[in-house]
């Protein structure tokens, strides 16, 4: 019997049996210790009947330690024993609280006076972790031994494991040494040692005069630059994460393994690991062994083809067999830890993924995860515009309006059909969103598609809209279609704000087919709508001012002298303004 | 109010300061007079400290449990530097059968002074220790120290053939791991095992490395495991590893070598030098550890460490050796460990194939010469410092003419060459059952050392049995 496991001593039984008020007390302990416990296992920690059992076991365990400094419990194989008193008994082996410690070898368990809240329960964590194992895969004795919790003792007879250890030994252990030998015979030195001996006895001599003056050393018992050095060194290794190094290390063993079948084994062990670290979101570890068996399969491909094949086939396998809809309820269940590398995960993937980073995107609450969604669907998608168009919907709108933006960020031309599909759009913020989108090309095909948004549309936002972006100047016959558009019997009766953006564009595109029309509308005369066709001839006027050009001037001149008087004023004090004050020189060549 | 109706408020720090204090004191009042300088430093140090601890709690209790100390209920943890402070401290408390120290408030600087020269100076008596020195404690009256003596409980009576028996199981337990094929791993108990070596290992670590001479017991490296195991656990646990960390360090040091099972025996055990080809298959063994034990851990949870250190214990720390790494630039910290103790164990140990064994103290200097190529010179440096100059097992001749073993280290690096030595032959050469003596004894006349070492020499020269002289304990 080892009285030395740890201070798991033999915890003798007192004499007698226990006062039954005492008595009363354990089985209350043993039961709260029994509920605490069934407690954590079925709810989480901060579950009320968690933080109550744990509460009322701590108050009354610790008010117990003072009054009998500590509480030794026997454990039997059903039944916890208080002095030789069952005290809490439990049959079913499977829950049983008395047999999980039973099984492993414990007689005796103890706790201290002094025992903290939070020795308390990180020792209630230990039997609930262990509980939750299969039987064959625990042992609380180990758990404990490895937490050495200061105020719990438990004793473990060696025989215990003498007999685990021995069960299968056929060869008897006794071990005979004769001693009676060992007092026979000589030791016979050989001359060489002897002479050895001599030598140094001569040496020795001189030096012990020296040895027993000065112990001083013996009270600088240790080297501080060591132990500084040490700490520093168990620092640093406890840092290393031990998947990265495990993962590195793999690698290395895949490398220097030539024989295909052991090389196999291994692989499908990284496999193994891979699966764990995806189940768990662990992306970091996803991502860098994705990464090394890349990088695997590129040097062998150099001398080792076979082998090279067979990463590839690894890597082929896990991106075919990703479960993509697991993927996806994992980072809305916030099991992902690092949003950067399960991007990067996903990139791997290929373009399938791109829905789950489009889904991200439209769920994210966390600014810095749609983000990284936003990033990776850009990047995603410059190969892939058809299917990143496809993700759009009109009633997903945040998500439809990023693909909006990354076409736009993109300056692909061939993104602009896709940004035609939403002509069809109901919606007036994605329209809009298209509208700008669109603007920013210097494609003739997207300002088409504009100006078929201003003509066609039948919100006047989106025509105004649409109008304030066009560029005419592209090409002549969207100038055309353009003064045609404004010429049109309807003009008048738009608004002045859309008029006003028509006119802007025709501005913007400063050409001379863009004065001729302003000409028209300045002589521009009716008696139906008078104050609309007027507001249209002030508008014409603004707009050759801002064209400035020799003809805007011309046009102005003319509208000086024949014009109405409101219109007249209106191109005199433009003119003006052109050729005098401050604003001279504003004159812009043809 | 005592210590006894309230929790002590006594710190880790205060606790440590007084521990370490009283162990030097002991340790000077051995070899110096109470009027000492250096000696009183000490004391007024000690002194102090206690002091302030008696003036808040009353009383101070020192109690000395199986392998822990504590003060007052707190048990005092030890780390690498004060490690050596707690080894010294256990052993003469239970050397002289001490089970605590209870200090009172009232205590002055004279009578700890007297009472620590007490302590210091008392010849251990050799049956009844307790009884003796508590006889002679009452005679000298120290009104506020008691002493009491260890509880049976607590005593050891004899766990030798305890701790023999569960070295051997460990050899079979391997065994059956090296044999079984197909069947997963019972790593629990493995790690039982281990856990078990650990506690024997703090409460008696000089007999543990007295059975490390037990070589070739059954085979080679069943054996050789078990050693490097139990060695790397001892070098960890100096090395402050945490109890987990010394799990995983024990269960990948006893699976080192288990890459040498796929090797053929014919190999393993030629006799004569092996050619390139041979020596090519050898040196697959750590690949086929690490492959081994990744099989394994695809239905078990075999930690990473021991593939690991499977892998990696040939590796040097310049990162030669083999395998050869491609893009790592580091080796792990077991398997530097486990390098470290396992060529120790290898070279000092006698093999068909190795004509010349190294002398434990020769294994140690060949082993510092390669320090910073091979071996990580802070962990080697801390291996020496725990084998000692002449390492447990080592047969040594004194000045006095007579042959003994080296049976237990100092634990002051400033004593290393000054270990407990068994005798075991005169000096004409005759074997005899001798006393275990103590090098840091001294001549009360002269003040020197009654005896010192003159060398160390080849035990299998002479066909010494060394391990046959811990075996014996154990019978």
């Amino acid at each position: 019997m080892d009285p030395r496991n740890n201070p798991q001593k033999p915890l003798e039984a007192k004499g007698g049996s226990p006062d039954p008020e005492t008595l009363k007390r354990v089985k209350e302990l043993f039961l709260l210790f029994a509920h605490a416990i069934s407690a954590t296992k079925l709810f989480p920690a901060h579950h009320a009947s968690v933080i109550n059992f744990q509460e009322e076991l701590y108050d009354k365990l610790t008010k117990f330690l003072e009054e009998h400094e500590e509480l030794n419990i026997g454990i039997q194989e059903n039944a916890f024993t208080y002095e030789g008193e069952i005290a809490y008994r439990d049959e079913n082996i499977l829950k049983s609280l008395p047999y999980l410690f039973f099984k492993d070898g414990m007689h005796k368990l103890t706790f201290l006076r002094d025992l903290d809240k939070a020795e308390l329960l990180a020792f209630l964590d230990v039997v609930r972790t262990v509980s939750l194992l299969p039987p064959d895969q625990h042992d609380i004795v180990e758990s404990l031994w490895e937490k050495d919790f200061p105020h719990s003792r438990y004793y473990v007879p060696d025989e215990f494991l003498e007999s685990r250890l021995a069960i299968h030994q056929k060869k008897a252990l006794d071990f005979k040494i004769d001693k009676a030998q060992m007092s026979q015979g000589k030791i016979e030195l050989t001359a060489e040692d002897r002479e050895v001996i001599h030598q140094k006895l001569t040496a020795r001599l001189q030096k012990e005069q020296k040895e027993a003056a000065d112990f001083a050393s013996l009270t600088d018992s240790l080297d501080k630059g060591d132990s500084s050095l040490i700490e520093s060194m168990l620092s640093y290794e406890r840092d290393i994460s031990t998947a990265l190094d495990f993962l590195g290390l793999i690698f290395e063993l895949l490398y220097t393994e030539d024989r295909l079948e052991p090389f196999k084994k291994a692989l499908s062990f990284v496999e193994k690991r891979y699966q764990e670290w995806l189940k768990k979101g662990d992306f970091t570890y996803v991502a860098i062994s994705i990464r090394q068996m890349e990088d695997l399969a590129q040097i062998l491909s150099l001398n080792a083809p076979e082998r090279a094949l067979e990463v590839e086939k690894f890597l082929k396998t896990i991106i075919d067999q990703c479960p993509l809809e697991a993927l996806l309820e994992m980072a809305r269940q916030g099991q992902i830890k690092d949003f950067k590398s399960f991007f990067e995960f996903l990139r791997r993937l290929g373009s399938k993924t791109l829905s789950i980073g489009a889904e991200l995107l439209e769920d994210g609450l966390d600014p810095e995860v749609r983000s990284a969604a936003f990033e990776f669907l850009e990047e995603m998608g410059k190969d892939h515009l058809d299917l990143l168009a496809n993700l759009a919907q009109e009633q997903k709108p945040f998500i439809t309006k990023a693909i909006i933006a990354i076409f736009s960020h993109l300056q692909d031309q061939k993104a602009i059909p896709f940004l035609a599909k939403f002509l069809s759009y109901k919606n007036k913020d994605i329209k809009i969103e298209v509208i700008e989108a669109l603007g920013r090309f210097s494609d003739t095909v997207a300002h088409k598609i504009l100006l078929e948004f201003m003509r066609e549309d039948k919100d006047e936002d989106i025509r105004t809209a649409a109008a304030e972006k066009i560029h005419l100047s592209l090409d002549k016959d969207l100038m055309n279609a353009a003064v045609h558009l404004a010429l049109a019997k309807n003009f008048h009766a738009k608004s002045l704000r859309e008029k006003e953006a028509l006119l802007k564009a025709l501005e913007r595109g400063g050409s001379d087919e863009a004065c001729d029309f302003l000409r028209v509308l300045l002589k521009k005369s009716g008696f139906l709508k008078k104050a609309k066709i007027e507001e249209s001839r002030l508008c014409a006027v603004r707009s050759l001012e801002t064209i400035a050009t020799p003809k805007a001037v011309e046009v102005l001149r003319g509208g000086a002298g024949r014009a109405k008087k409101k219109i007249k004023s209106a191109c005199r004090e433009a003119l003006e303004r052109l050729t005098t004050g401050k604003d001279a020189g504003k004159e812009r060549p043809s | 109010m005592t210590t006894q109706e309230r929790a002590s408020q006594i710190s880790q720090k205060e606790a440590l300061k007084i521990v370490v204090h009283l162990q030097v004191v002991l340790k000077l009042g051995k070899f110096y007079e109470p009027n000492n300088r250096i000696l009183q430093e000490q004391m007024e140090t000690l002194y102090s400290s206690m002091q302030t601890a008696l003036e808040r709690e009353d009383e101070i209790q020192i109690y000395v449990s199986q392998n822990s100390i504590s003060l007052n209920r707190v048990r005092v943890r030890f780390d690498f530097a004060t490690y050596h402070a707690s080894k010294f401290l256990l052993n003469a408390f239970q050397e002289r059968e001490i089970g605590s120290l209870i200090f009172y408030l009232g205590l002055t600087k004279e009578e700890l002074t007297r009472f620590m020269f007490f302590l210091a100076e008392k010849e251990i008596p050799k049956e009844d220790q307790f009884e003796q020195i508590f006889s002679d404690f009452e005679a000298a009256s120290f009104p506020h120290i008691l002493i009491e003596k260890i509880p049976p409980a607590e005593k050891v009576e004899t766990l030798d053939k305890a701790i023999a028996t569960m070295y051997f199981l460990g050899i079979y337990h391997l065994k059956e791991i090296f044999e079984q094929e197909d069947e997963a791993l019972n790593l629990n108990l493995t790690k039982r095992w281990v856990q078990s070596m650990f506690n024997h290992l703090a409460f008696d670590e000089s007999f543990l490395f007295g059975l490390t001479n037990v070589k070739n017991f059954d085979e080679y490296t069943l054996n050789h495991s078990v050693n490097v195991c139990l060695l790397a656990i001892a070098l960890g646990r100096r090395l402050g590893l945490s109890r987990p960390e010394l799990m995983e360090l024990g269960v990948s040091a006893l699976l080192h070598d288990l890459g040498k099972l796929e090797i053929p025996k014919d190999i393993l055990d030629k006799p004569a030098k092996l050619d390139a080809g041979e020596r090519a298959i050898i040196e697959t063994h750590p690949n086929l550890g690490a492959e081994k034990l990744i099989e394994q851990a695809s239905k078990r949870g075999i930690p990473d460490r021991v593939i690991q250190v499977a892998f990696e214990h040939h590796i040097n720390i310049d990162l030669s050796g083999y395998p050869k790494y491609v893009r790592r630039t580091s080796i792990n910290l077991f398997s530097k460990i486990v390098k470290i103790v396992d060529y120790f164990d290898a070279i000092t140990t006698k093999r068909v194939y190795r004509p010349k064994v190294f002398t434990r103290e020769e294994a140690l200097s060949l082993m510092l010469e390669k320090s910073g190529e091979e071996f990580d010179p802070l962990i080697l440096r801390t291996f020496a410092g725990m084998i000692g100059v002449y390492p447990i097992g080592s047969l040594v001749v004194l000045n006095t003419g007579d042959m003994g073993i080296v049976v237990e280290n100092n634990p002051l690096a400033s004593f290393a060459h000054k270990p407990k030595v068994k005798l075991i032959a005169d000096p004409q050469g005759n074997k005899m059952d001798g006393d275990i003596v103590d090098l840091t004894d001294l001549d009360p006349d002269t003040r020197r050392f009654k005896r010192t070492i003159i060398t160390s020499l080849d035990a299998d020269k002479y066909n010494i049995p060394v391990s046959d002289y811990f075996l014996l304990r154990a019978q």
